[in-house]
Order: structure tokens, then C-alpha cells, then sequence
């Protein structure tokens, strides 16, 4: 509708030529979302070759353990190895069921530090470690130029943390075993505190319920971990009932893959096989036992898996202790007290948090609206700050991606009470960019240097008809521009084009900010420290103090912190993310903020700068005007018309006023019936605000005026 | 305050008609009125006068007034119910703006039609391709419906 806009040539162009960005940006979702279909192909290959080589696997493991002729042999114990491991942990025993038990099952997540030690015999010189002597028997004349080469580009050395996520089999039984064993495998991240990345191994294992025991393998993601390997590193006496255990445990793995293949189920992160280089290692862990009979230990672990809310005793802690051992590498990390959380209580943390994060958003929600109806008029929109809403959007618009994403790829049901904040902040931010967008309505014609020409008496500007352009959606022709420039143009000209682009590059913002966690934290500091400056800087340039009230303000910040403190300083928060001591300082410069923008309020919007830059830029509305020019004695004494009632601006009121009272009202806001805007248009003061509360611009000229 | 500023519009009106357009109102509702404007002399439209119906808003002069063709007209931005596509009756009004100077915008718009614009695009392409066919059909409907 505003011709304005479209006497600038650059909206003549037809309409077609929108079509043209859309369609390559569908195109390119398209592309996007559909290009990895091709490896499905690939991926059941893959699936169909782990077929054949675990039943290979699987008939030599079989005869094998039948004593006939088979291509597998068990690799024979390194003797060093056991004493070298128990000079950093004990293997725990068989309790008495009446005093003390294990937890039978540690499916979850369990964190912990590792100290390093290089068990290379040169590095072990002149060490003196009690377990020196075990070590050296353990590598016993191992190539040390094979051990540089396998060491590729992580720093094994620096690696200070680990984290372990575990997932443990119910026991299988096997006829002619009595123990019960049970096949655990996961995944364990080393992690290093310079680098964002991990160095992430497989794990497979076995799991001894009685003494709690956990012995197996870790390899580099990648590498195939042979199971059949196993019963080599566990205690001799455990060793046959453990190689039949694994038997059934081969048997139902072929079992799963053939299903997947008939199902035509592919997994896309199960067959990215290309072996990495890196650490193997063997690894042993105990379970700190607990002084819980084993009686109440079982009703504790079915009341974990089948809540039924019946009273069990109180949970023990859940505590590791281990080593991870590589020989190929001559590495020992000693993993001590790692703490174990349990998945299930994990998930509960989970819903936890997403029931209090919804609530907190609801909170914020509340406050918006009590502050978006009381600066509702134009005059409350011009004076506060679009960069406040806008970056408060941007910061909800990526916590919706956030919750959504974690929502969704996290499998399990629990995650999914993450919806309720995704949901939350989605209404949040759609109402604060559309606050945004009003405000950015009401604040633009302050950016109009020049007032448009008077309207009604404006020409169109004639188009003779050859001048009318022809359409530029033709193929670039090959004398004409390049293709380059011609699209580098199209997107300056079409304004679809642009909102195609900023979306694009908005969107991709977003994924990296969520998945990159260093690019998350320069978010955060940045996004929260701009909620309120912007605020501080408008109202200093504008003279006029905000418009933000003291509830909207301290609520808000008080909720936004909520998040951040609870992810950034919360050592057990939910994502597992490492306290940052900056994020105190960065809630208190927020408060700050906010302590500014209460005592411009009530000092005046520059009270902290001193006098000589503070501007003096606050309108006045009300001048004294040289009316004596005129005679003063004249009856109808009229300053023009007003241009909105048309009706004459009289003073007659003040000058009597001021014959009464001696000017001594002069100051103290008696001429007040008019004021004169700053491009020396003279209104009714009470016209003038009517129209202020429409739209914030003069009548006559269109130039934006500040509040009256 | 409307009806204040209405009755002095009205007055101004008659003090000093603008050309080739006039306007007051229908009965004794001061808020609705009806206008004619004469075709400009250098459009398709010369020799016509078209009827308009303006409807007063009552918080007017605040609210832009409701201004439509009662006399059928060809042209891009007017529509066959008599509708204006005129940014000044719409998101550019002002409380300074009155009902001559609508009028007189009307009047140039008729002589320039605004093609990018447009609420009858049929009639905006035409206007565009073929400039001469336009002209024959505009003046063809002045004759048939504004004579």
C-alpha cells in the first residue's frame, strides 16, 4: 500500500522474479534434508558383511569352546597385568547378603577424574612407583615406535575426565553357568579441558552381579570390539563361565542385525566403519559395594525400574572406581570415585528441570504481557528499546531449538517433558519479536532523515510506457553481467529474496549455536549482556527515561538467569556442563543493568555522565512564544490554525492568567493549550496528543516527534 | 471535536471550492457525505463526473474518512465496488489531510494511475503493455457510465 516504497526503482521489478530465490532455497532444504538417502544402499552392504563376520566369529567361538579344531584361540593372560591393575584398585568380594550388597544393574551415566600415568618402560626410569616393577613386566618388550604411531592426533596425556555411559543387560542364564554375568557395553568420552571435542571409545564388557566386577574392552568409535576376547581378562576362575555366556550373546547380536536387515531398519551412526587411530583399552572396574542387605537392594532396583511409589530405602551413592589400561599404547588411567547416575533418575532429573524451566518461561510469559499492555501506546513503544526485545527473542527462539532438539533426539519418554519449555518459549519469543516488530514500527520514521514531500498535492511520476523495465528473470546472457553479480544483485533488490537469506543464515545460526557448545557460550555471554544496554543507550540518546517497569525488568532478569546460572554454575545440571566462574560476574553486570535503568528513571535518563555530555536533547513542547510581536492588546489574538481540529490556538487563557498572577505561573507549566512540535508546527496540546497515540509523526511534515 | 471539524471543513469548502471537484453532505447526517469530481481534462476520464460516497469515521480527523466511486470507473486502482487503493485514506493519513485535499489526490490519481500498486491487475497490466487499449476502454466506460 505505501507508494512511497515503490517510487524507488527498485520495486517495479515484476513479481516473478521473487519465485526464483524461493525456489532455490526449497531447493536447497530439499537437498539438505535428502542427501544422505544414497548411502542407504551402502549401509545394508555393511549390515549384511557384520552378518557374515559374526557368525564366522560365532561358529569358531562355538568350537572352540567345544574343544575342536577351530581359527580362534584364546590369547594367553599377561600375567603383569593383574597385580599392575591391583595396585591401583581392589576387586571387590562376595558380600554377605545380610550386610552389604552391589547394585545389580548401573545402565547410566557415570563422571569422574583420571590421573594419567606413562607406563613406557624409558618414562618409568627412575620413577618410584611401588607398581614399577608390574608395569615393566606388563609392557614387557614392547616396540616404542609402534606406540608413537598409535597415538594420532588426541592428547592422551592432558586427558583429565571421563564420562561413562553404561548400559547393562539383565543377567542371561545359561545352563552349566552359575555365576551371573552380564554382557554390558556403552561408550566412554575422554575428555580433555582444552578442546571442546572428546575422544570417544566403544565399550563392551561383562559385568560379575556378585562381587560387582566389570571387566571388558575399550576401542576407539570405529574399530570392531571382538567380544570373544573377553574371557582372556577376567579372573581365571571366571573365565569358562564367562566364555559361555558370551556364546548366547553373539548368537542374539546376529539375531538383531538379521532382523534390522529384514526390517530394512539402517541405522545411519552404526556404520560409519572407518577405523580411526587411537588408544585400545582393556578396562576394570569395581562397584563401591553398599552397606544395603541384598534384600532392600532389590526392592530398590525393581521401584527404579517399575515405580509403584512404595517406600524402599534411601538410595546409596553410586560409585566406580577403575582402570582403564592400554598396552598397545602404554597408558594406564586410574578412574577413581567416579560418580554413577543412574538413567532413570537422570530422566526424572530431566522432567524435573523441564517442568521448572516451563514454569520459569510461563513466569516470563506473564511479565511480557503486563509490561506489553502498559507500554501499548506509541508513546510508551517509542521509548523503549527494540534491541531489548529482539534479543531477548533471538535468545528464546534458540532455547525453543534447544529444548526441541534435546526433546526429540534424546530417545525415551522423559525427554519428551522437554516439549512443555520448548513450547513455552516458542509462544515467548513469537511475542516478543512481534512486541519487536511494533516497536520497529513506531520507531522508524525516526530514522527518516528526510520528511516525504507533502502528500495530496504529490505527482505520481508519469511512466511513459517504453520506460516501463522488462522483465530481468531472463537467463543472463553471456555478454551481459555475470551470474554472480546478477544474483549478488537480485538479492540487494528483492526484498523476498532477503528475508530467504536472513532466514537462512538465522537457521544456521541457531544449529551451530546449539551444537557447538564454545559458539554457545559467546551466545550467552553476548545475548545476556545486551538485554538491558541497548535500554540504558536509548534512553541517554533520547533524553526520555524508559518506559520498562521495575517488575518487568527484575522478573525478567531474575528468569532469564534462572537458565543460565542453573547450566553455568550448577555442577550437576542436566547437560553435564562445567561451572564457569564468569557467569556470577556476567549475572551481576545484567542487575547492574537494571540498577541503571531504575535510577534513570528516577534521576533522569543521564545522570551518570557527567553534565557537559549529557545533551540536552528532551524536546520542549511548550516555548514561550513572541506573541508581544503582535499587539498585546489585541482582542482575537490567535497563533494560526491547528491543523488537526482547525480550530484557532488562542493564549488568551495564559496571558489572562499571568495578568492575574503576576507571571508566576509562567514556569510552572501554564502554557500548556499549545505546543509546538520540533519542526515549528504549532497544535493544540490536547490534539496533538490524541494523534501522538495513534502514530508518533507531525501532521504537516511527517517527521517523527519525540514524546510529547 | 468530529463534528466541529466536519461543519468547518464544509465551510471552507464552500469559501473556496477547489476545481473540478465538490462535496457535501447527503442529508442531515453530517458524517456522511456525497462528492463528485470531473474527469480531468488530460486523462481518459475527461467529460465524466463520477459520484463518491465519503463516510466519516467518528473519531475523525484521527481516522483517514471512507471515501468509494459510486460511478463505475476503469482504472488499476479502483475496483468494481468502487473501492480506492490510496495510501493516504489508508496507513498514510493525517489529522492535517482534508477532504479537498483527498479529493484533489484522487483527482491526480485518475490522471496517474499507479500501475506497482494496483487493486485490479488486469487493468494495471494493460495499463503497462498496452497503453492505447487501456485509454480506449477508459474512455469508453466514462462514456458509458459517468455521461
Amino acid at each position: 500500500m505505501d507508494r512511497n516504497d515503490e517510487n524507488d526503482g527498485s520495486a517495479r521489478i515484476p513479481q516473478q522474479r521473487s519465485s526464483v530465490p524461493s525456489f532455490l532455497f526449497l531447493i536447497f532444504m530439499l537437498f539438505i534434508l535428502t542427501n544422505h538417502t544414497g548411502d542407504e544402499f551402502l549401509a545394508r552392504n555393511h549390515y549384511q558383511d557384520a552378518l557374515q563376520s559374526l557368525n564366522y566369529q560365532l561358529s569358531n567361538f562355538t568350537a572352540w569352546l567345544n574343544g575342536t579344531e577351530s581359527n580362534f584361540t584364546m590369547p594367553d593372560r599377561n600375567a603383569a597385568a593383574t597385580p599392575l591393575v591391583g595396585s591401583f584398585m581392589s576387586f571387590g568380594s562376595r558380600l554377605n547378603p545380610q550386610w552389604g550388597s552391589y547394585f545389580s544393574n548401573v545402565t547410566g551415566f557415570a563422571h569422574g577424574e583420571i590421573d594419567f600415568f606413562n607406563i613406557t618402560p624409558p618414562s618409568l626410569g627412575s620413577a618410584t612407583y611401588s607398581w614399577r616393577t608390574h608395569a615393566e613386566t606388563f609392557m614387557g618388550d614392547t616396540n616404542m615406535t609402534d606406540l608413537a604411531g598409535h597415538f594420532g592426533s588426541w592428547n592422551w596425556t592432558g586427558s583429565d575426565k571421563i564420562s561413562w555411559s553404561i548400559m547393562d543387560r539383565a543377567p542371561i542364564s545359561v545352563k552349566g553357568v552359575t555365576e551371573k554375568i552380564a554382557m554390558v557395553h556403552g561408550r566412554i568420552d575422554v575428555r580433555h579441558p582444552a578442546t571442546s571435542d572428546d575422544m570417544k571409545l566403544d565399550f563392551e564388557g561383562v559385568h560379575f552381579l556378585a562381587n560387582g566386577s566389570i571387566y571388558g574392552f575399550a576401542e576407539p568409535t570405529g574399530r570392531h570390539i571382538d567380544i570373544r576376547y573377553i574371557p582372556a581378562f577376567v579372573p581365571e576362575a571366571f573365565q569358562n563361565d564367562t566364555a559361555r555366556t558370551i556364546e548366547p550373546e553373539l548368537m542374539s547380536r546376529i539375531n538383531k542385525v538379521k532382523d534390522m536387515i529384514d526390517a530394512g531398519v539402517i541405522d545411519q551412526d552404526s556404520t560409519n566403519g572407518e577405523p580411526q587411530g587411537g588408544c585400545g583399552f582393556s578396562v576394570y572396574a569395581q562397584i563401591a559395594p553398599s552397606e544395603i542387605p541384598a534384600k532392600y537392594m532389590e526392592d530398590l532396583e525393581d521401584e527404579l525400574q517399575k515405580p509403584t511409589g512404595r517406600w524402599t530405602v534411601k538410595r546409596p551413592p553410586l560409585k566406580l572406581n577403575g582402570v582403564l589400561l592400554s598396552r598397545e599404547c602404554g597408558i594406564l588411567y586410574n578412574l577413581h570415585d567416579a560418580e554413577g547416575l543412574r538413567s532413570q533418575l537422570f530422566f526424572r532429573k530431566v522432567a524435573t528441570y523441564a517442568g521448572i524451566s516451563a514454569l520459569v518461561y510461563l513466569v516470563q510469559l506473564l511479565l511480557l504481557s503486563r509490561q506489553v499492555d502498559r507500554s501499548r501506546t506509541p508513546a510508551g513503544l517509542s521509548r523503549v528499546s527494540l534491541w531489548t526485545f529482539l534479543t531477548q527473542s533471538i535468545v528464546d527462539s534458540v532455547s525453543f531449538a534447544g529444548h526441541i532438539t534435546f526433546a526429540i533426539i534424546a530417545n525415551g519418554r522423559p525427554s519428551l517433558s522437554l516439549v512443555a519449555p520448548a513450547f513455552v518459549a516458542c509462544v515467548l519469543f513469537a511475542f516478543e519479536s512481534q512486541h519487536a516488530i511494533l516497536i520497529n514500527q513506531v520507531q522508524a520514521p525516526e530514522d527518516a532523515v528526510a520528511p516525504p514531500p507533502p502528500r495530496p498535492v504529490q505527482q505520481e511520476p508519469s511512466l511513459p510506457p517504453q520506460a516501463v523495465p522488462t522483465p530481468t528473470t531472463a537467463p543472463p546472457r553471456s555478454t551481459g553481467p555475470t551470474f554472480l553479480s546478477l544474483l549478488f544483485r537480485h538479492i540487494r533488490s528483492d526484498p523476498q529474496a532477503r528475508i530467504w537469506l536472513g532466514m537462512f543464515f538465522f537457521l544456521t545460526f541457531i544449529v551451530r549455536v546449539i551444537v557447538t557448545p564454545s559458539l554457545a557460550l559467546v551466545f550467552v555471554a553476548s545475548m545476556y549482556s545486551l538485554f538491558w544496554l541497548p535500554q540504558i543507550v536509548r534512553s541517554v540518546k533520547k533524553g526520555r527515561s524508559s518506559a520498562l517497569t521495575a517488575e518487568y525488568m527484575i522478573g525478567t532478569s531474575l528468569c532469564r538467569l534462572f537458565h543460565a546460572l542453573y547450566f553455568l554454575t550448577c555442577p550437576k545440571n542436566v547437560l553435564d556442563v562445567e561451572p564457569r566462574r564468569w557467569m556470577w560476574y556476567l549475572a551481576m553486570f545484567i542487575f547492574l543493568q537494571v540498577a541503571v535503568i531504575l535510577l534513570q528513571q528516577r534521576f533522569g535518563p543521564a545522570f551518570f555522565l557527567p553534565k557537559r555530555f549529557a545533551r540536552a536533547q528532551v524536546h520542549d513542547y511548550h516555548p514561550a512564544l513572541p506573541l508581544s510581536a503582535a499587539d498585546p492588546e489585541a482582542p482575537d489574538e490567535s497563533l494560526g490554525d491547528c491543523a488537526i481540529c482547525m480550530e484557532a490556538i488562542h493564549t488568551e487563557d495564559e496571558k489572562q492568567l499571568e495578568h492575574v498572577t503576576g507571571g508566576l505561573l509562567r514556569n510552572v507549566g501554564a502554557r500548556r493549550s499549545y505546543s509546538l512540535a520540533p519542526c515549528q508546527h504549532l497544535f493544540h496540546t490536547e490534539c496533538l496528543e490524541k494523534w501522538l497515540a495513534i502514530k508518533n509523526i507531525c501532521p504537516h511534515c511527517r517527521r517523527p516527534l519525540p514524546p510529547l | 471535536m468530529a463534528l466541529k471539524r466536519i461543519n468547518k471543513e464544509l465551510i471552507d469548502l464552500g469559501r473556496d471550492p477547489p476545481s473540478s471537484c465538490s462535496a457535501g453532505p447527503v442529508g442531515d447526517n453530517m458524517f456522511s457525505w456525497q462528492a463528485t469530481i470531473m474527469g480531468p481534462t488530460d486523462s481518459p476520464y475527461s467529460g465524466g463526473v463520477f459520484f463518491l460516497t465519503i463516510t466519516f469515521p467518528t473519531d475523525y480527523p484521527f481516522k483517514p474518512p471512507k471515501v468509494s466511486f459510486r460511478t463505475k470507473i476503469y482504472h488499476p486502482n479502483i475496483n468494481a465496488n468502487g473501492s480506492i487503493c490510496l495510501d493516504i485514506l489508508r496507513d498514510q493519513w493525517s489529522p492535517a489531510l482534508t477532504i479537498s485535499k483527498v479529493l484533489l489526490s484522487i483527482c491526480s490519481m485518475l490522471t496517474d494511475p499507479n500501475p506497482d500498486d494496483p487493486l485490479v491487475h488486469d487493468i494495471a497490466h494493460l495499463y503497462k503493455t498496452d497503453r492505447t487499449r487501456y485509454e480506449a476502454t477508459a474512455r469508453e466506460w466514462t462514456r458509458k457510465y459517468a455521461t
